[in-house]
């Protein structure tokens, strides 16, 4: 049953092109015609049916039967079709389909026909034409729904209602949160937005007996204060302008017992460890 | 350091911060310490918002000096820590009157936004980032390492 099936098929796809090249489309002399296909189709069909006959209504045979004459007479229709290169709806690949949309049953099973029956060739019939002209696909992007679920389609929003939407806008918050954070009346700059002027100058130079004072002083806190840290600390207390204010008789050395290290600890005096500058934004301390 | 609130309640912290040599000359010169750095950028949403640096802290009592314990243990732990593993560690004392917020998880941003409102905050890295303006230094440190001197 379905090699019959097959033979139709083909014969379709074969008077096809034999006709498209009848019309002079094509360049090259045109081919000997075949024998008349529509006899040949009939009579497959009138096979068919008699061996479908035995199961199905025989009214129900008169009513395909019809429905091919009408298929011929529509034949014309779809030649022209073809010659203006939209034959490629209307080819092998449309026509066995099941949901063919024409009042023709369908006379092939889905899936079986077009892989099963040898081609004479695979190039679609389009490409005989002069007027080939090039499919191009035109894509068109979806544009992105609100609700973020693409399923959903925004065009059945019914008038008076709006789409509720779920998509979770972080870009928008932090922008909200760092506006706020920038004209934030109590935040402090941070080093990297300062001035030239408002950096702070450290002390570049010192005299030389009150650095070698302070290193005495830090090397006398204990004998395991290696000389280069000594040095250092000087340095540092030095830079920072706070050889006179800071008590070196009050830095300590403390073990670190987990680590297994030393640190030199050096208390600040209480007034600067104190201080909070007004000039640098931060007036109100207290907090909000 | 001045009393938040009239002397009301207030949350004290122990904290421990982590500096090159230049930086720690600049706090010491200033007496405070700034938020930690960043970089501007147009579009906001790539922008940070600083408010507070960030430390190694301990809640502690209300006291006007970082107690020794808490001193021993904050230095003791920050070799652990990226932040602690610099030439200087600065102590210091947060004082204000709300109560800090963990964050378990998220990134350090959400905790600067906290601390805007909050004042101190701690992240999920184990940091403390607390605001400037509420923080005073105590003391300062240098680490060196016990068994190169027996």
């Amino acid at each position: 049953m379905s090699s019959g099936r097959r033979s139709v098929s083909r014969d379709f796809d074969r008077e096809d092109r034999a006709r498209f090249h009848s019309y002079g489309h094509y360049s090259r002399p045109a081919e000997p015609r075949d024998p008349p296909r529509w006899q040949e189709k009939l009579s497959a069909y009138e096979d068919y049916s008699h061996r479908e006959s035995q199961h199905q209504d025989s009214s129900q045979w008169q009513d395909r039967l019809g429905c091919l004459e009408q298929m011929e007479r529509s034949t014309n229709e779809r030649q022209f079709i073809m010659a203006s290169s939209t034959t490629f709806l209307f080819s092998r690949q449309v026509l066995p389909s099941t949901n063919f949309p024409g009042p023709f049953p369908p006379l092939i099973p889905p899936g079986g026909a077009p892989s099963a029956a040898p081609q004479l060739d695979s190039r679609p019939l389009t490409a005989f034409s002069t007027s080939h002209q090039h499919y191009q696909k035109t894509k068109k992007r979806q544009p992105r729904s609100d609700t973020g679920y693409q399923s959903r389609g925004s065009s059945s929003i019914p008038a008076g209602h709006i789409q509720i939407s779920l998509k979770d806008d972080h870009k928008k918050e932090w922008i909200k949160w760092a506006k706020f954070g920038l004209n934030h009346k109590h935040r402090m700059k941070a080093a990297s937005e300062l001035s030239e002027e408002e950096k702070p100058k450290p002390c570049f130079t010192i005299d030389h007996d009150r650095f070698h004072k302070a290193y005495s002083a830090i090397r006398s806190i204990d004998r395991r204060v290696p000389l280069e840290t000594a040095k250092l600390a000087a340095h540092l207390i030095s830079g920072s302008r706070l050889i006179d204010d800071i008590d070196l008789s009050k830095a300590y050395l403390m073990e670190l017992r987990v680590t297994n290290m030393l640190a030199l600890v050096f208390p600040l005096p209480s007034a600067g460890s104190h201080c909070l500058n007004p000039s640098k934004g931060n007036t109100t301390p207290h907090g909000p | 350091m001045p009393e938040p609130f009239e002397g009301k309640h207030y949350t004290t912290w122990a904290l421990i911060h982590g500096t090159p040599l230049e930086s720690a000359q600049n706090i010491l010169l200033e007496g405070f310490i700034r938020p930690a750095n960043w970089a501007y950028n147009k579009d906001l949403s790539k922008s940070d918002v600083p408010f507070g640096a960030f430390y190694l802290g301990r809640e502690i009592n209300r006291e006007n000096s970082i107690p020794d314990w808490a001193s021993r243990e904050l230095m003791d732990s920050s070799q652990k820590r990226g932040k602690g593993q610099q030439k200087v560690l600065i102590g210091a004392l947060y004082r204000r009157a709300d109560n800090h917020i963990s964050y378990k998880a998220g990134g350090n941003e959400t905790a600067q936004v906290a601390v805007a409102k909050r004042g101190i905050a701690t992240t999920s890295e184990k940091y403390t980032i607390a605001h400037s303006n509420h923080v005073g230094l105590h003391f300062f440190g240098l680490e060196m390492a016990k068994l190169a001197h027996g």
